[in-house]
């Protein structure tokens, strides 16, 4: 059984139809890449899947629950993960205390919010993914001070603390230099021989090649190939999309 | 170790520091007298339990806004209608009102909390102004001339005094009390939840954090603390009306008070409140009869000049002065060990 499926889904912006009728799984302890050229539908669909859309028709299952029409805090809750593109950190509180978000929020009481701190377990918790993803020297510094590299391992490190069923990664390597590029990968393929499943956009093709197991095309909104690297690299209509007749 | 020991000294000097302010607080009446200059403080402290309330909603959670007074008129109508209509005692008729306050709270908070921005601080303000209006037309509540508290001279159980100074005291505890409760939220994970959703509500949802529901709770916490203070304010002016309880300004100066302070700060509201009551009272002393409206001018250049000095207010101001004198403390310790 999969843990995501996505039958059927479509988003429609007025005329313009974002992503059209996509079919899609991932199973659990997979890494799947999503790629296509700019504008294709990829984040759209991630919006969708993860609540910040709603989409018009089709139907999105977490571990076959319907999760379609509820909200992004609920799915978040649910097990599913998502990052942003551009990394979204809270840029005036620390790293540990971004990493502490993330936090499970499922059965916290309203009373146990406003009045307790985070446990010590959690505390520790958050320390050794700080150090996890390498950030441990910067443990006290407002994450706003952080490149974008640091910050995109900061939401990784984000992602594990809430332990997810699926982490749906946006763009994990984008704007980031060669060696945070590759702290980025090790840590996904660590995380991914621990047992944890990803979803990735990624436009990195040398990246997401080496460590996709299978991997989806869009354009235009359209799902046009799908299956392993290497297979979807030889395919026609992936290399017209990317480069033109 | 010596870490430890250095952490160990700065908490004992801060507390030290808060016992000293305490205990200056506690004399505060005996130094300053005249019923003029009491008056001031009581209406100082007043507004730090206004201001910290508003600093949960507007500070924390990032919602401005600007109908507080909606709330305070709930919680001094309720009690002095129930001591009024029932002899209902007004230490037990401030939490009714509290109550009343908060479910009104949840149930407008259910529409206007999802509106952000200008549109959340302009359906708050809607709202308080029609309140005023209904208020001032509704004889239940004694319409536009609303009531005035039966005079009982000194009495516990009607929250009456012939003297400020149970006033004071009464508002000092709940001015400590209220600061002490923000400080434990501050560092409780409403603090680290209220502050992400305030500094990006999309990102604190997708990291599963209910951002309305936190939105809900200090609405609600902000709309009970501000009716408490309705209640007192009802048995210290012994008088009540839509145009005493119920105005705009009221809204704004609690608006006001830590944005100059320092919104999202345990002590803005209360640097806030020390700075501008005073100073509000002093221009009206000094230049409210000379020419209508000359000392809301200045009241209004005095904090512009103070949020273009420091944008983010006085905490942050007094931090940037206390690090300067470190750092020059420092310097010279470190020019002389050279």
């Amino acid at each position: 059984m999969p843990v995501l499926s996505i039958e059927n889904l479509t988003k429609r912006f007025g005329g313009l139809v974002a992503v059209d009728s996509v079919d899609m799984w991932v199973d659990s302890g997979e890494i799947v890449g999503l790629i296509g050229p700019n504008g294709s539908g990829k984040t759209t669909l991630f919006n969708c899947v993860a609540g910040y859309y709603k989409a018009d028709e089709g139907e999105v299952r977490l571990n076959d629950e319907v999760i379609t029409d509820k909200r992004m805090e609920a799915i978040c809750e649910k097990g599913l993960y998502r990052t942003f593109q551009l990394p979204r950190a809270f840029p005036e509180l620390s790293v540990l205390q971004n990493v502490l978000l993330a936090t499970q929020h499922k059965h916290e009481g309203l009373l146990n919010i406003l009045l307790r701190a985070f446990s010590e377990n959690l505390v520790v918790r958050a320390k050794e993914l700080v150090e996890f993803v390498g950030l441990e020297r910067l443990i006290s510094e407002p994450a706003g001070n952080l490149s974008g590299g640091q910050q995109k391992l900061l939401e990784l490190a984000g992602a594990l603390m809430k332990e997810p069923q699926i982490i749906l990664l946006d763009e994990p390597t984008g704007g980031v230099n060669l060696t945070l590029i590759n702290d980025i990968k090790a840590r996904v393929l660590e995380m991914n021989a621990d047992g944890m499943t990803f979803f990735i956009i990624e436009h990195n093709m040398q990246v997401i090649m080496d460590i996709a197991e299978r991997m989806y095309v869009l354009d235009h909104g359209t799902l046009i190939a799908e299956g392993t690297p290497e297979k979807v690299r030889n395919n026609e209509q992936v290399l017209e999309a990317y480069f033109g007749k | 170790m010596l870490n430890k020991r250095v952490r160990f000294n700065k908490q004992g000097s801060t507390l030290a520091l808060y016992l000293g302010l305490l205990i200056l607080l506690l004399f505060l009446p005996r130094i300053i007298q005249g019923p003029y200059y009491r008056h001031i403080l009581v209406f100082t402290l007043m507004y730090v339990v206004l201001a910290q309330a508003w600093n949960l909603t507007g500070g924390y959670v990032g919602q401005i806004a600007l109908g507080n007074a909606v709330f305070f008129a709930l919680g001094a109508y309720t009690s002095t209608l129930l001591v009024m209509r029932a002899n209902v005692t007004p230490w037990i008729g401030m939490w009714v009102g509290g109550v009343v306050a908060a479910l009104v709270a949840l149930a407008l908070g259910s529409v206007v909390l999802k509106l952000k921005g200008h549109y959340f601080a302009m359906a708050t303000l809607a709202i308080g102004e029609i309140m005023r209006l209904w208020f001032s037309n509704w004889k239940f509540v004694g319409g536009a001339q609303g009531f005035s508290v039966p005079l009982r001279g000194s009495s516990w159980y009607y929250m009456q005094w012939t003297s400020k100074i149970p006033y004071y005291y009464i508002i000092l505890m709940m001015a400590v009390l209220v600061t002490y409760l923000v400080h434990r939220l501050d560092r409780s994970k409403y603090g680290s939840y209220a502050k992400a959703v305030n500094q990006d509500e999309i990102a604190a949802r997708s990291r599963g954090i209910s951002a309305f529901r936190l939105k809900q709770a200090s609405f609600a916490l902000t709309a009970f603390i501000t009716a408490l203070v309705g209640t007192f304010y009802a048995q210290y002016v012994l008088y009540i009306s839509p145009q005493s309880v119920l105005i705009m300004s009221l809204s704004i100066l609690v608006a006001i008070i830590p944005i100059v302070g320092g919104v999202g700060t345990v002590w803005g509201p209360v640097l806030g409140a020390v700075f501008v009551f005073p100073l509000t009272e002093f221009l009206r002393a000094q230049l409210g009869g000379q020419a209508l409206g000359l000392n809301y001018i200045f009241f209004g250049l005095a904090v512009i000049f103070v949020v273009m000095v420091e944008p983010l207010g006085l905490v942050a101001l007094i931090n940037k002065i206390g690090q300067a004198i470190r750092g020059g403390r420092g310097g010279a310790h470190a020019s002389t060990e050279h």
